[in-house]
């Protein structure tokens, strides 16, 4: 890059546009645990957060320990003259495959094994990263992966479905709640805790280098 | 306030990167690049944005008929099979006496995608005929479109959890039906229809007057 060119990228990171109505706008220093939003459409520009990268690696790493109890310890089962059935995220996945809705099954695993666990993996490593001052072009393509995947996580919502198959299987026979609901939730509240504490915009500049 | 010129980044010849936010000089006359930071690609505007997004939202009205009307799941109860809709499986929670979880899968299943494509529709006709209508409130609107996104999976889920949890032999399982897969190819549909939908183009008309 020219020394102009250099010059140019810059000044061009005094100035930030809204990601909602594209107004151009000069950027202001935040301190910790302020929060910009656009005057125009009011979407939320940047938030500083406090000591964003020690607590995101935190639940993180909380996040990856319950992860494989969550996913192959029981969850919810059954109870009905005296015989019993209990299931796993696992099993789940498999008894959609068995009745031949490979495309059911795929995607399930996808939104709600891969994709967390990716996003999980990722962000681990780029706090080390982060936390020790080291720029990355490995490290901003990660990064970037791990915004794109954001919405195909679906951790929550599958929550929101075992709340509903649980009423359902009350009014067919008698419950179980399995341990691994107590993974299964400690995974859910790592992987929101992670978006809540991640302050997107410095890691962007620290792996970039320019921080 | 009023008296600024405000002025859009695609005006100064600027593209802000979707993905990490970096704003890039787009060299003599392009349309797009790639982020000088994180290597997304970056365009003013995604590119024949409205044509994409109005090609998914036909395809998931589309996909949203046999998602309806093909049985999402069979109840077996004693060798007799009974095969529920969606709807149909809305109407047999609400007559097991559990209204509230009726009113959470109606909303879910039925009303959130139904209002999405709709709220989509609604943006896309606006801007297609260039409309200056309240651009706060149609921002507003689809950031509802976008967060909603992912919650229509959830009787997908449902189904899952049941076909496998809900297995004592004879006596009675369930056994997932296409529906389930009609349904979850339309929430996908959706979802990347909202996602090609640029939300920028919205302002662009403010910005030129």
């Amino acid at each position: 890059m020219s020394e102009r060119a250099n010059q140019q990228q810059k000044d061009l990171s005094q100035w930030f546009a809204c990601s909602d109505c594209d107004l151009l706008l000069k950027r202001k220093t935040l301190i910790e645990g302020e929060r910009a939003s656009c005057p125009r459409c009011k979407s939320t520009l940047e938030t500083r957060k406090k000591d964003s990268a020690s607590r995101t690696l935190a639940v993180a790493v909380a996040g990856l320990v319950s992860f494989i109890p969550a996913m192959t310890l029981p969850l919810l089962g059954l109870e009905a003259v005296g015989l019993k059935n209990q299931s796993s995220l696992l099993e789940c996945i498999a008894s959609i495959y068995n009745s031949e809705l490979f495309l059911v099954a795929v995607l399930v695993s996808l939104f709600c094994i891969f994709v967390p666990l990716a996003r999980l993996l990722i962000v681990c490593y780029l706090m080390v990263l982060v936390k020790n001052n080291r720029p990355s072009q490995t490290g901003l393509r990660l990064f970037r992966y791990f915004h794109e995947w954001e919405e195909w996580g679906m951790l929550e919502v599958f929550m929101l479905g075992m709340v509903v198959a649980l009423y359902k299987i009350l009014g067919l026979a008698s419950a179980i709640y399995g341990v691994g609901l107590i993974s299964f939730a400690s995974l859910l509240i790592s992987a929101t805790l992670v978006t809540q504490f991640l302050d997107e915009q410095y890691v962007w500049e620290k792996l970039s280098g320019k921080r | 306030m009023a008296n600024v010129k405000l002025k859009s980044a695609r005006s100064e010849g600027l593209a802000r990167c979707h993905t990490c936010s970096m704003l890039n000089k787009l060299a003599g006359g392009a349309h797009h690049g790639l982020c000088t930071r994180c290597q997304a690609p970056v365009h003013f505007r995604s590119q024949n944005s409205l044509e994409r997004s109005w090609a998914l939202v036909i395809a998931s009205l589309v996909v949203f008929i046999p998602a309806n009307l093909l049985p999402i799941m069979t109840v077996n109860y004693f060798g007799t099979g009974t095969s529920d809709t969606i709807l149909s499986g809305i109407i047999t929670l609400i007559n097991l006496g559990m209204a509230p979880v009726a009113v959470i899968v109606f909303i879910a299943s039925f009303l959130v995608p139904l209002s999405k494509i709709l709220g989509l529709i609604i943006l896309l006709i606006t801007v297609n005929r260039h409309s200056r209508v309240k651009p706060v409130q149609r921002t507003k609107l689809y950031r509802v479109v976008e967060f909603l996104g992912k919650w229509s999976m959830l009787d997908v889920f449902v189904v899952a959890i049941m076909g496998a949890v809900v297995n004592l032999g004879y006596i009675t399982s369930i056994e997932p039906g296409k529906g389930a897969a009609a349904f979850a190819v339309m929430v996908i549909l959706t979802m990347f229809a909202a996602h090609s939908f640029d939300q920028r183009l919205i302002w662009d008309l403010k910005d030129n007057e």
